[in-house]
């Protein structure tokens, strides 16, 4: 239920599922009717988000901390929400503001309904460097603020002789070396969330080739390049070292990102390791609290294939989501919206995001503790820091910066539960990590695989 | 003991709503009863109900036939199985379409034949029947939870790891590639065989000894009463009943979503799941017409099975009146049974049982610890409210119960008008053409699975411009009611004697004051029975709430289902949503049952 739940969510449901949560000022939270769920209230600002459980509800607590705040509807939409807000749009009837979690979704918005989103102005964009400002910019105009950002290029370890705290491999190879050669590492693989896979390909690609992994989000390089083989074939290496996987590779492809981490950084003999973006964080903590996780874990960055001299030109892999204003027509809501849009482009909102955990990038918001909604209660846990440690990356995101490429494939190759890339990667997990596997050959089918999926370049 | 120490039961009606599906050769309540023979006036009862279904149900099957039809066969069914998992779906569709309403039946009539001979039967029988109340959501959480790989949390794990220790080897795990239709299919016998074992346990009951008596005193053996009476006597009512759970396979939409992960969801995939996944894809309509080939199939062979040219005189126990199901000493069981008859079937029963209690002991057991425990530890740990505080703090469960209620609640009332007005019009004002015919498109649109309308309702509504509101989730939930309350209703009417009608129209002014005489009246318990299916139908739903998904309501389907994404970490606020869910059909079944068997059987057995 937490960090990326959203992805997990079947491509095929893409209908919303989780429910309206309706804010207003005295009580927190106000129950919608069913008759009147259409019409909460003529003053009420409406947010559809992708959001839903754990991370819909930090969203609406954080919300409901801004005292000042208008009556406001929040819609789950799940990974329905590009057709539901064009159907809206197209009904006259848009919501106030959309959350959206893929700059590429602005852009279409923007393409088909010129009219119907709010440009912002650029002082909203309160973001230091590359690529925040620029991925919400469309032809010049600011269409959006980010609310939270994510980094998917960070292993998290316990603390353990030869893993300690200045840990961190200097290229792919040596990654691998020290996991062969450690005798008790484990590693951790939420292989049941296919994502979870497709992260681990897209940042050993970008440390191969970056011109590679950006060929194949707009499409002008296909699947079959040799640099796609170098990733599958790294990955095929450290995935099937004797004995590495928690619990082995079937029950990986049916372990979960979040019960993958709880397994290999709990209290157990061992070097549990395993490889998840900073929203394992939050999850992690009732765990610390029962003590069935380590208090103080340690992160490292997904190393490059060649020896880099700074952690600068490290791969890193960002997600995010959003805010983009619509216009409705009705002019106090309008009002009302755009003064929730500037509070959630503000300072405050980003403190409070990171109170509860979210990954902030706003200027201002630099030194915001994070997690310290449950930070009362884990006094010694070395989480929150990790976590400043992390946004500080994000802030100054170096030479080799890319935004998550699954979530910018199209057709055949888009992810969902058992369908497009996060399958073929789960069944070229399934294959590679087979005793008798032949690696040459399983990395030649998953890539004839994904190259047959793909759109013709 | 004899037949004639059982009271009778008041009414016994020919032919009825699981006989319809034998409609071919019965002609519906004898004409003589009739108001008036024929008119006119009767259409106009009907009219709300032939709008609403020819335009949610009887325009979309159209509409996916000439979608699949359309530029030749070939063309559409090339399309469609050019997909290799297209043709997997299809075949583990005529598996389950087959296999499952066998394992069912024959499990629930030899469970049925046990329970009668043991005193643990009424509560026996209340274990096995009370998965029928649970909705498949919940159905699949159970299911999950079982077969979850960890052997902390997967009691089923946890056998076959213990028993592969024996025998020394490596046991697939049971939601992976090898297992997952047979676990899913697990999920839905557990959750069907208690209708199984009710239909079964009143027919059985009410079978007259004389016949057995006179068979074993001929010298038959166990083998020649099976063959030569048991059996034939049994053939309609097991055909029925393989119809029905044929018919009901559409539900395992739910038990896929829930229950299989997501790297073998192509190992499990159904006909409802695939078209549900893929369903803007041009061969889509196709395979809902093989779907409903397939159906059609199952159903007429059925509807052969079920013509019997001997009917026995079967009496009904007196469920009405009887404060649980009749003890075995009323029932006048043969009393020439072996001890180690009655000793074997009391294991069986006993071992039954414990299965069958078992999920649900699993998912309250879960439910009452933290959600950290229940995701870390093994079932020994301390009983929390953690997970219920958390499923009410944190997921959108108290907004989805009050909508749930109202939506099932406004359902179940406009289901139970509109279907009081069209039986009434159909039995008694008798409306012009074949009755026949009438119950047989009723039939077909009881049984038309969702995801075969879904295409044409989606293409309706944006054409319509209308967009998915708390309107037409209404309309389209009355439509789907509607054929079978009707079928149910028109059964209860027909059964009124005609004296007592008579006497009603000499007090009540005008067919609406009959009718509503008789509502209140005599067809009370059906109509009771219809509305409690009903609610219990749409509170369970997740199929039609996916199809026409409002975002601005919650409904306890598609929140469990969101809830369950993250399995292994949210078990425990998972199975307190399940726990809290289940509470309101168990309570309403409980209530309602004897209505709800009375009306479901009286047309199985035939005077």
């Amino acid at each position: 239920m937490t960090g990326t739940s959203r992805r997990t969510v079947l491509r095929g449901l893409a209908a919303g599922v989780a429910g309206p949560l309706l804010l207003r000022a005295a009580p927190a939270v106000t129950v919608v009717p069913l008759a009147a769920a259409c019409a909460p209230g003529r003053d009420t600002v409406q947010i559809v988000v992708v959001w839903s459980g754990r991370e819909l509800e930090m969203f609406r607590r954080a919300l409901n901390s801004w005292e000042e705040r208008p009556p406001i509807q929040l819609i789950s939409a799940g990974n329905g929400i590009d057709s539901l807000i064009r159907s809206r749009i197209e009904a006259g009837n848009p919501p106030h503001i959309a959350v959206l979690p893929q700059p590429g979704l602005l852009t279409g918005l923007v393409a088909d309904y010129p009219d119907d989103v709010v440009a912002h102005p650029h002082k909203l964009a309160r973001w230091p460097g590359w690529p925040w400002r620029d991925l919400l910019t469309v032809s010049g105009t600011l269409y959006g603020v980010w609310l939270k950002a994510t980094h998917k290029s960070v292993f998290w370890h316990r603390l353990r002789r030869g893993f300690d705290v200045s840990y961190q491999p200097g290229t792919l190879h040596q990654l691998r070396r020290d996991l062969v050669t450690a005798p008790d590492a484990v590693l951790g693989v939420g292989a049941g969330d296919g994502w979870v896979l497709t992260d681990w390909f897209e940042n050993a690609l970008l440390g191969i080739a970056p011109g590679v992994y950006r060929g194949l989000t707009d499409n002008t390089v296909s699947w079959d390049s040799p640099e796609v083989a170098e990733a599958l074939r790294w990955l095929g290496e450290v995935w099937s070292i004797d004995d590495v996987l928690s619990g082995g590779p079937q029950r990986a492809l049916l372990t979960q990102y979040d019960q993958a981490a709880i397994q290999v950084l709990g209290n157990r003999p061992g070097i549990g390791l395993t490889f998840e973006g900073d929203f394992i964080a939050p999850a992690l903590a009732p765990y610390q609290k029962s003590k069935l996780v380590d208090l103080r874990l340690g992160t490292f960055r997904f190393p490059p294939k060649e020896k880099e001299e700074k952690e600068d030109a490290f791969p890193l892999v960002v997600g995010g989501d959003f805010a983009v204003l619509l216009k409705t027509g009705d002019r106090a809501t309008d009002t009302a919206a755009r003064r929730v849009v500037e509070w959630l482009a503000g300072p405050e909102a980003a403190r409070l995001f990171a109170a509860h955990g979210f990954l902030t990038i706003h200027e201002e918001a630099g030194n915001a503790e994070y997690l310290t909604s449950v930070r009362d209660e884990l006094p010694a846990s070395n989480l929150p820091n990790l976590l400043k440690d992390l946004a500080g990356q994000l802030r100054n995101p170096g030479s080799s910066v890319e935004f998550d490429l699954s979530d910018q494939l199209k057709g055949r190759l888009a992810g969902g539960d058992g369908q497009g890339i996060w399958r073929l990667f789960q069944d070229f997990f399934f294959t590679v990590t087979r005793p008798d596997a032949d690696i040459n050959m399983v990395v030649d089918d998953a890539q004839r695989a994904l190259a047959a999926a793909a759109p013709e370049a | 003991m004899t037949a004639q120490s059982r009271r009778p039961s008041p009414v016994v009606p020919s032919g009825s709503l699981l006989a319809e599906v034998a409609v071919l050769d019965d002609v519906g309540p004898p004409r003589r009863r009739r108001f008036s023979p024929y008119n006119w006036t009767g259409l106009a009862w009907l009219t709300p109900t032939v709008l609403l279904l020819g335009l949610v149900i009887g325009w979309p099957v159209v509409w996916t036939a000439y979608q699949a039809l359309r530029g030749g066969m070939g063309e559409r069914f090339g399309q469609a199985f050019a997909d290799p998992f297209a043709v997997r779906a299809v075949v583990l569709t005529v598996v389950w379409t087959v296999v499952v309403p066998l394992v069912v039946v024959i499990l629930g009539y030899l469970l049925a034949q046990a329970s009668r001979r043991t005193r643990l039967g009424s509560i026996g029988t209340a274990v096995l029947a009370a998965p029928m109340a649970l909705s498949m959501v919940v159905t699949g959480i159970a299911c999950r939870l079982l077969y979850d790989p960890s052997q902390q949390r997967g009691a089923a794990t946890l056998v076959s790891i213990g028993l592969s220790d024996l025998i020394g080897v490596d046991p697939p795990p049971w939601l992976g590639p090898t297992l997952i239709t047979v676990s899913v299919m697990s999920g839905f016998v557990w959750a069907w065989v208690g209708i199984a074992v009710l239909v079964f346990r009143a027919v059985l009951d009410g079978t007259p000894l004389q016949v057995i008596d006179a068979a074993r005193a001929e010298g038959a053996t166990v083998w020649d009463l099976l063959f030569t009476v048991r059996l034939p006597m049994l053939r309609r009512v097991a055909a029925l009943l393989l119809a029905l759970v044929a018919v009901g396979t559409a539900r395992s939409f739910d038990l896929v979503l829930l229950m299989v992960p997501g790297w073998v969801r192509d190992d499990a995939v159904v006909l409802p799941v695939y078209m549900w996944q893929y369903r803007g894809d041009p061969g889509i309509p196709a395979l809902g017409l093989v779907w409903l080939a397939i159906l059609g199939v199952v159903v007429a062979l059925a509807s052969i099975g079920a013509r019997q040219q001997w009917p026995l005189p079967i009496t009904l126990p007196d469920l009405e009146h009887a404060a649980w199901w009749p003890r075995r000493s009323a029932l006048g069981l043969a009393g020439a049974e072996s001890p180690l008859r009655r000793r074997l079937s009391l294991v069986a029963v006993a071992v039954a049982v414990t299965v069958w209690a078992f999920p649900m002991l699993l998912l309250v057991s879960t439910a009452i610890r933290d959600p950290v425990d229940a995701t870390t530890t093994s079932w020994a740990s301390l009983p929390s409210p953690g997970s219920f505080r958390r499923l009410f703090a944190e997921t959108p469960m108290l907004d989805a119960l009050v909508q749930t209620f109202a939506l099932a609640f406004v359902v179940t009332l406009v289901v139970v008008v509109l279907a009081s007005l069209a039986a009434y019009g159909l039995v008694w004002l008798r409306p012009p053409g074949r009755g026949g015919t009438v119950v047989v498109l009723l039939f077909a649109a009881a049984v038309v699975p969702v995801p075969i309308i879904a295409p044409g309702v989606a293409h309706l509504l944006t054409s319509l411009g209308i967009s998915n509101t708390p309107g037409v989730l209404v309309v389209i939930h009355v439509a789907l009611g509607l054929p079978f309350a009707i079928l149910l209703l028109r059964q209860a009417f027909a059964a009124i004697p005609v004296e007592r009608l008579n006497q009603v129209r000499l007090v009540a002014r005008g067919q609406g004051g009959v009718l509503r005489a008789v509502v209140l009246g005599p067809a009370k318990p059906a109509l009771t029975a219809v509305a409690a299916l009903e609610f219990v139908r749409v509170w369970n739903d997740l199929m039609v709430a996916l199809l026409v998904a409002v975002p601005e309501v919650a409904l306890v389907g598609p929140v469990l289902l969101t809830e369950a994404r993250q399995f292994a970490t949210g078990a425990g606020v998972l199975a307190a949503g399940a726990v809290v869910v289940s509470l309101v059909p168990l309570v309403i079944i409980t209530f309602t049952w004897r209505h709800i068997v009375t009306a479901l059987v009286n047309g199985v057995v035939r005077r």
